[in-house]
């Protein structure tokens, strides 16, 4: 060292250069499946002093019905108020109150149903509020409202959240999307049995109190998502590119929200939280030998269940144009694109992520010879997700400076779409975007919390087999194969078109660039 | 539709419960299996072990002090550099903010156009953040391009365009919107929105306000900016860290020839800025058309020093510290469904004040609920002893949890050496940091919040109806 005076060599961290790999994406990940379905899948950190934990459950928006939207989020809610043993101070006196319970809203589901033509919605628009309720409803509500204050005596709040965070635990939080639900937490490696007792114990003693409560906790996050001025766009233009799959769906209105019972969550939470459905995902300073054996005592005893129903969708082929104009103040003016595109577990999937990163160059550079101000997203989101073991979509976003401009924008856009298919792409840029994928993938999988979340939503949405070979394609993708890409998908028949005007710009139709 | 309204007397249903349950009979299920509690597992302390800082420490006779750590898990390179300045250290308003501004354009050198394309073919990752005493500079590229990223890096701290145009482009994007008066309707209501106008009340006329006016903007010459670059970016005010899959010669190899030849400056005379007070409680509400209201109730924070900063911690943990178990959240959304968070947020100023805000957000009609329940439990934890259960969580939490993350991977402890070195000159409170939060009493935790909460002259900022 020419001017270094003092340096005293670092080693570091026992994990081995990559020089020493033979693939850009190392993954290797062990498998152990109990005789009771349960999986658990295991990578391996040497050192590390933590572990990434991770349970997934395989069921999601995907097993709501149409009236009960967000019901799987609410059942991730109630999943948090305790069990039989964390979150109670005397649950032989606590039970006696949710069997009264059980009994006093089969009432009220009776009532609701002998009522059903006084309360059920029947206008639209200026008389859409159709709410109504009978004095029996009213009554029996004031009943469950007195039981809950009577449960509430012995509640010990937080006790699920709190003996996680007293041993280390960090990011501690969960999710629930399309397709499946889970829960994360970070821990020093010593304690990776109290993920596996508190997880078990969640899967199998889940008590759901603060049930009225937490009702409104629903409200106040969809309030949140309604504040955007996006989100009514967004869900537009779902409800316009796929005709009858839930992954397109939204996540639930307040009128939704108020027709959820502890019934109906119950037997969503019996038919899916059973280990046949379940994957757990350890990242970190764990061996898999030891934790083969750990997660056997916790969970081992527990007994195969009946197979839950599985995603019967089938998204119809689309057979026409769809074309959803927006008016709002409150959003930039905008010109959108979207395609339905195949799931994770389809050959093509992969590809698509390169194919984004290609597109959104290619219109950034037409946009600006031709003098256009926006900036363009390209992305693969339906609500949160960004990828689906069922057809989503693939969209194309150009946000404008100046309405004027809609027009010239979605002739760039659909023109670059066309160009695609019949010129092949340059291999600079291709070579481009394949680094960047690559480089996001290590910048993800440095972090074992991301890496445990991949591992366990690929398992979801297909098999954790695929991750590995998926990030392959991407890296092996060719400019013919991108081609081949535009020609296949980007028809017509399959695209879907929005544009954000302002409430008061008169509409100008074009024609100009819709080539196929 | 509106939610139902709960009708009857609920006297009369308990009475009727009390009957049925009663008849209930006990319900309560078997486990299937004994779980213990989390309390009796037997789990021993965790030994957070925190590598021996010279193993990792360089310094070059420029006094360019750095860390470089290996770490082969991915084949990436982050280099770090932390540099004692911020927005609240400029002599003119906004000088400091058009420098972050223009570091984002690269290396003089290179120019704007080839910097982003340079970028771009190596998926190179560039992060600036400058608070009011710091400003963070990373760079993370894949090993393969270890070597070009670091030039570059280098050139971005130590040539950085400082040009017209960019200052142009400043006095049309940067500027300020005016703080609208008590009672305006505001677009975009948010969160962010409320915590602004509450750190504009509270820093108006300091030297910490970040508003800048077209006025500011217009005053600023190249000449000041090249100034400030060149008074505060320099070997001696700044510490590195560099970490990644190259071994530890490599990467210092790399930094020695992009650094060396660095000329050493005299070091800055950093100033201490005098603290705000805030007046007595005083309620400024901003009116919005959004579908929730958003409260930010608050005051100025002090400027803690390391020996303080536990007992604070635990205690504002306790309180309302960004989880799903602090005693606002409990009351405002276990208990009562009103908001979907209600948190506590320490921010502090290495050299200045900070602040000491309460966050929260609702539908319309529970705003003043959520703001009675926050000061309800500003006033219990001012006046009773927390619970020694929650001590423990506390104290687990801080530990075990988020002070063991500093250390997790090798980005993470270069990091955390030169952001500690940077900030304070010493480790000293970086090793004695475990210790001093297990030994935090309840007592302690009473103090703190005695000391550092002040409801009665709490400014409140309500955007919304």
């Amino acid at each position: 060292m020419r001017l270094v005076v003092r340096i005293a060599l670092c080693m570091l961290v026992a994990s081995p250069l990559l020089a020493q790999r033979n693939s850009a994406y190392e993954l290797l990940i062990r498998e152990h499946v109990y005789p009771n379905g349960l999986r658990l899948l295991v990578v391996e950190r040497p050192g590390d002093s933590r572990v990434a934990a991770k349970i997934f459950t395989d069921m999601g928006a995907f097993n709501e019905a149409p009236g009960e939207l967000g019901a799987a989020h609410f059942l991730e809610h109630l999943m948090f108020k305790g069990t039989h043993t964390l979150g109670t101070t005397n649950w032989e006196a606590e039970a006696r109150l949710h069997a009264v319970m059980a009994s006093t809203e089969a009432a009220l589901i009776e009532e609701l149903n002998r009522a059903r033509n006084s309360l059920r919605q029947r206008g639209v628009f200026h008389d859409y509020s159709h709410a109504a309720s009978t004095s029996r409803v009213d009554s029996l509500r004031a009943a469950i409202a007195a039981l809950d204050s009577a449960i509430a005596q012995y509640r010990d709040y937080g006790a699920m959240m709190r003996w996680y965070q007293a041993y280390g635990g960090t990011g501690l939080t969960a999710s629930t999307e399309q397709e499946y639900m889970k829960f994360d937490i970070n821990l020093p490696r010593s304690r990776v049995a109290l993920f596996l007792r508190i997880e078990a114990d969640r899967m199998r003693n889940s008590v759901f109190r603060e049930f009225d409560v937490e009702r409104m906790i629903l409200v106040e996050q969809r309030y949140g998502d309604l504040n955007r001025a996006t989100t009514p766009y967004y869900e537009q233009m779902n409800a316009a590119v796929g005709a009858i799959h839930p992954v397109f769906w939204p996540e639930g209105y307040p009128t939704d929200f108020l027709r959820y019972t502890r019934n109906s969550q119950r037997e969503l939470y019996e038919t899916y939280f059973v280990p046949n459905n379940t994957t757990i995902v350890l990242v970190g300073g764990v061996r898999f030998d030891a934790m083969v054996g750990l997660v056997e005592q916790y969970f081992g005893w527990m007994e195969r269940a009946p197979e839950p129903t599985r995603m019967r969708a089938v998204e119809p082929v689309p057979r026409a144009e769809r074309r959803v104009v927006f008016r709002s103040a409150d959003l930039d003016p905008r010109v959108e694109a979207r395609f339905l595109i195949p799931g994770v577990g389809h050959p093509d999937r992969p590809l698509f992520d390169v194919l984004l990163g290609v597109v959104r160059r290619t219109v950034e550079d037409e946009l600006a010879t031709k003098g256009i101000a926006a900036t363009v997203d390209a992305n693969t989101r339906v609500v949160h997700t960004t990828r689906f073991g069922v057809p989503s979509s693939l969209n194309f976003e150009i946000v404008l400076d100046n309405e004027e401009n809609i027009s010239g924008a979605e002739s760039v856009l659909l023109g670059v779409l066309d160009q695609l298919g019949r010129t092949p792409v340059e291999q600079d840029r291709l070579a481009t975007v394949k680094k960047h994928l690559r480089t996001d993938w290590h910048r993800l999988a440095l972090d074992a919390g991301r890496l445990a979340f991949e591992i366990g939503h690929f398992q979801t949405m297909d098999s954790w087999r695929t991750l590995q070979p998926y990030l392959e394609a991407r890296d092996a993708a060719t400019s013919e194969d991108l081609t081949r890409l535009a020609r296949e998908y980007f028809v017509s028949e399959n695209r879907t078109v929005g544009i954000v005007r302002s409430p008061g710009q008169a509409e100008r139709e074009t024609t100009s660039g819709r080539s196929r | 539709m509106r939610r139902q309204r709960v009708s009857g007397d609920p006297s009369i249903w308990l009475v009727t419960i009390a009957l049925l349950v009663m008849e209930a009979g006990t319900a309560a299920q078997l486990l299937a299996q004994e779980l213990p509690h989390p309390r009796e597992m037997g789990f021993t302390e965790v030994q957070i072990q925190i590598p021996d800082t010279a193993r990792f420490e360089f310094r070059l006779e420029n006094g360019l002090t750095g860390f470089a750590v290996q770490d082969g898990r991915m084949p990436l390179v982050q280099i770090s550099a932390f540099i004692r300045v911020g927005t609240g250290d400029a002599n003119k308003r906004g000088v400091a903010e058009v420098l972050a501004m223009l570091l984002r354009r690269g290396p003089c050198w290179m120019g704007p156009n080839r910097f982003r394309e340079a970028m771009d073919r190596m998926a190179g990752k560039l992060t600036i953040v400058m608070t009011r005493n710091m400003t963070e500079i990373t760079l993370n590229v894949p090993t393969e391009d270890a070597a070009q990223g670091i030039r570059i890096f280098s050139g971005i701290i130590r040539a950085p365009c400082i040009e017209q145009d960019g200052l142009e482009e400043f006095r049309r994007r940067g500027v300020s919107a005016p703080t609208p008066p008590v009672d305006a309707v505001v677009e975009n209501g948010s969160l962010e929105l409320a915590v602004d106008l509450f750190n504009r009340r509270l820093f108006e006329g300091h030297r910490y306000s970040e508003v800048i006016t077209s006025e500011d903007a217009a005053a600023i010459t190249i000449e000041d900016v090249e100034d400030f670059h060149r008074d505060f970016f320099s070997p001696g005010n700044m510490v590195l860290a560099v970490s990644g899959a190259l071994d530890a010669g490599a990467l210092l190899s790399e930094v020695d020839q992009r650094f060396a030849d660095w000329e050493t400056r005299r070091l800055p005379r950093l100033q201490t800025e005098s603290d705000v007070r805030t007046p007595p409680r005083a309620t400024y509400r901003y009116r919005s058309d959004k579908l929730q209201t958003w409260i930010v109730i608050g005051h100025e924070l002090p400027r803690v020093s390391p020996d303080d900063l536990p007992a604070l911690q635990v205690m504002n943990y306790i309180l309302g510290g960004g989880h799903f178990d602090t005693r606002l959240f409990r009351e405002a959304r276990d208990k009562r469904g009103l908001t979907n968070d209600a948190s506590g947020f320490l921010e502090f100023n290495l050299r200045g004040p900070g602040t000491y805000t309460f966050r929260t957000y609702g539908r319309h009609e529970v705003a003043q609920q959520l703001i009675d329940l926050t000061f309800a439990e500003i006033e219990r934890i001012r006046s009773e002893l927390v619970s020694e259960e929650e001590l423990l969580v506390a104290k687990g939490a801080l530990t075990d949890g988020e002070f063991a993350m500093k250390f997790a991977n090798g980005h993470a402890v270069a990091r955390t050496f030169a952001q500690e070195l940077a900030r304070y000159g010493t480790f000293r409170h970086l090793f004695g940091y475990v210790r001093r939060v297990r030994s935090v009493s309840r007592e302690d935790v009473r103090r703190a919040a005695r000391r550092y909460l002040h409801p009665e002259r709490m400014a409140v900022v309500i955007v919304g109806r």
